[in-house]
């Protein structure tokens, strides 16, 4: 199993991952312990390196985990991580009833035409995400739908779409015909080989697809900030606005940290069905 | 001969330009195990398929038992096939593979677990009931594909080439098995293969097939002794093929008596020398340049007598029912 090179290619993952995941995840985390301050960057206590360990120590002193107090004190963050986990819930469905027939006719496309249909899937990311949300504005708007949940839901079953398709189509293109074949032989119909095989083995295309989805959308702050209304609740918006509008950099930070542990769950879930299989 | 279990009326099939099967008529008995055998793209595979349902014939009729199986979708023929990959649901256990096409049936619960049972009992693979296909060894596999090919207990039971994934030893084995089973249950099988051994071995009819159409239907032994034409012969087995009047007098290797130069026996003879020498224990094939031209080929089973060698002059004693081939 192992090759010479497979351990250098491994590390090298690990690497990218610490230097670009882990370590602003520990700054964030660092910021989350500490309290606003009118000074630059606005907050406090800041670690000066050169005070040596006494310094230091006086640093740890003053963290705490006051930020996170607001989450018990303030309901406005639950009710946001509620109503955010609830527009990513609602639109996964959406994606994986959009997604699946799609993903399924591109893999049962003529060969030659398989490439086009991928690339036309992959198409809009040719264009920045932002203009592409942004002139959903202009449809939404004439429609009278902007500013609503429908149009939330609209944005992101749009801007996700990819995501849901390319797993699923990934798997079906892979389907052994000869077991729908077989099941025909052993007396399926069309539709009861597609619930009986198909989609059991697509189980996990489905699976990679929802969670590519899930776990961005939940913290997705574009699409509410552009399409959703005043009254639109999500967490992605609410952290930018603790960001920028409130420039309370530690409630901020404390929020996405709890965004990270809530959305840890799907994934371990995931993973555990991964080792099942 | 009453009425046929299967009938081929005139049936062909195009895919493209090119003719996959052409104007085939055929008739198998109910219980018979009968073999299409033919190299690839001779045509076996798509008349199987067509009789499943995965192809639709361009011309002619498919009938089972008297009815035209014309428009009747493969899920609602009495027809089973085992694929040559076996195609076992990876998702499922031994034992839902067998119950999968019960289950389609709408059987009742306690019914469709008898017959589980039945069928794994018949190929012997009760303690692996519970095992997913990942988990079972190629012969194993192999008994599973069968066992669920069988359970809806089908008129017909189609099988493709169901020897070729198993190595050498095991096939030995599996081969007496699957006719032991065919024996027993009586059921109907049409064999689909490519390896002459195979369809000798089990089938107690064999269909040649050649660039879609059927050269020779005839009993196996019937079919070695008398084929039809140069073809036939040369795909049953090793054959010396020697220009006559009107055609090729059809020899096999070990129909030829060798004996040393002046122990000739009775009947015809031809003088020649040992080239080649291929000792294989039970059996020595040589090689004969003829002293009229050209080489022979003949296999001596090794009785405890002295060997021929290479060099030593030989008379051949040729069979005097060795048929003459006009094509």
């Amino acid at each position: 199993m192992k090759r010479p090179g497979a351990e250098r290619l491994a590390f090298a993952a690990y690497a990218w991952l610490a230097v670009f995941f882990l370590a602003p995840l520990a700054l964030v985390f660092k910021l989350s312990l500490s309290h606003t301050a009118l000074a630059l960057p606005p907050y406090a206590p800041q670690l000066h390196l050169g005070d040596g360990l006494p310094g230091l120590l006086a640093f740890v002193r003053a963290l705490d985990f006051d930020a996170y107090g607001r989450f018990v004190r303030d309901r406005i963050y639950l009710d946001a991580y509620l109503s955010s986990l609830g527009y990513a819930a609602v639109a996964t469905g959406v994606l994986l009833a959009v997604g699946y027939p799609l993903a399924l006719a591109m893999a049962r496309a003529p060969r030659r035409w398989r490439p086009l249909l991928v690339g036309a899937v992959t198409l809009p990311f040719w264009t920045s995400f932002l203009i592409r949300i942004y002139a959903w504005t202009a449809i939404l708007g004439p429609a009278g739908l902007l500013g609503s949940d429908a149009a939330i839901y609209i944005g992101l079953t749009y801007a996700y779409l990819p995501f849901m398709v390319l797993p699923l189509y990934a798997v079906l293109e892979r389907e052994d015909e000869t077991l729908r074949e077989a099941a025909a032989d052993l007396g399926a119909t069309p539709w009861s080989a597609f619930w009986t095989v198909t989609a059991p083995l697509s189980l996990p295309g489905a699976a990679a697809g929802a969670l590519l989805c899930f776990i961005p959308m939940v913290g997705e702050f574009v699409i509410p900030d552009l399409l959703g209304g005043p009254r639109t609740l999500m967490i992605g918006k609410l952290i930018w606005t603790e960001f920028f509008a409130n420039r309370d950099w530690p409630a901020a930070c404390a929020a996405a940290m709890a965004l990270v542990a809530t959305l840890a769950l799907p994934i371990a879930l995931y993973r555990r069905l991964e080792r099942r299989r | 001969m009453s009425e046929p279990l299967i009938r081929f009326d005139g049936v062909s099939k195009r895919f493209g330009e090119t003719w996959a099967v052409r104007d085939v008529s055929l008739e198998i008995g109910a219980g018979a195990f009968f073999a299409l055998l033919g190299p690839s793209g001779s045509g076996k595979t798509t008349l199987m398929r067509m009789l499943a349902g995965f192809e639709t014939p361009d011309e002619g009729r498919i009938l089972l038992d008297g009815q035209d199986l014309a428009g009747r979708p493969p899920h609602l023929r009495p027809v089973n096939l085992m694929f040559q990959s076996y195609a076992l649901f990876p998702h499922l256990t031994v034992a839902a593979n067998v119950a999968y096409g019960l289950k389609r049936e709408g059987l009742p619960k306690a019914e469709i677990a008898a017959r589980v049972e039945e069928m794994l009992a018949l190929v012997r693979l009760e303690s692996l009931a519970g095992r997913k296909p990942a988990q079972l060894s190629g012969g194993e596999r192999q008994r599973t594909a069968l066992a669920r090919a069988l359970a809806r207990r089908p008129r017909v039971l189609l099988l493709d080439e169901p020897l070729a994934a198993l190595d050498r030893r095991l096939r030995e084995s599996t081969r007496a098995e699957l006719k032991a089973i065919q024996a027993r249950l009586g059921t109907t099988f049409l064999l689909v293969t490519h390896d002459k051994d195979e369809a000798m071995g089990l089938a107690d009819r064999i269909a040649v097939m050649r660039e879609g159409r059927i050269v020779q239907v005839a009993p196996p032994q019937e079919m070695y002794a008398a084929p039809a034409d140069r073809f036939v012969a040369e795909f049953l087995g090793e054959v010396n093929l020697l220009q006559v009047e009107g055609g090729w007098r059809a020899v096999r290797p070990e129909a030829v008596r060798l004996a040393p130069f002046g122990h000739a026996g009775p009947g015809e003879a031809l003088r020649g020398r040992i080239v080649q020498a291929t000792y294989l224990g039970d059996r020595t094939a040589y090689v004969v340049a003829l002293d009229a031209g050209g080489e022979l080929r003949a296999v001596q089973v090794n009785g405890g007598g002295p060997l021929l060698k290479v060099d030593e002059p030989v008379l051949a004693g040729l069979p005097a029912d060795a048929p003459v081939l006009t094509r």
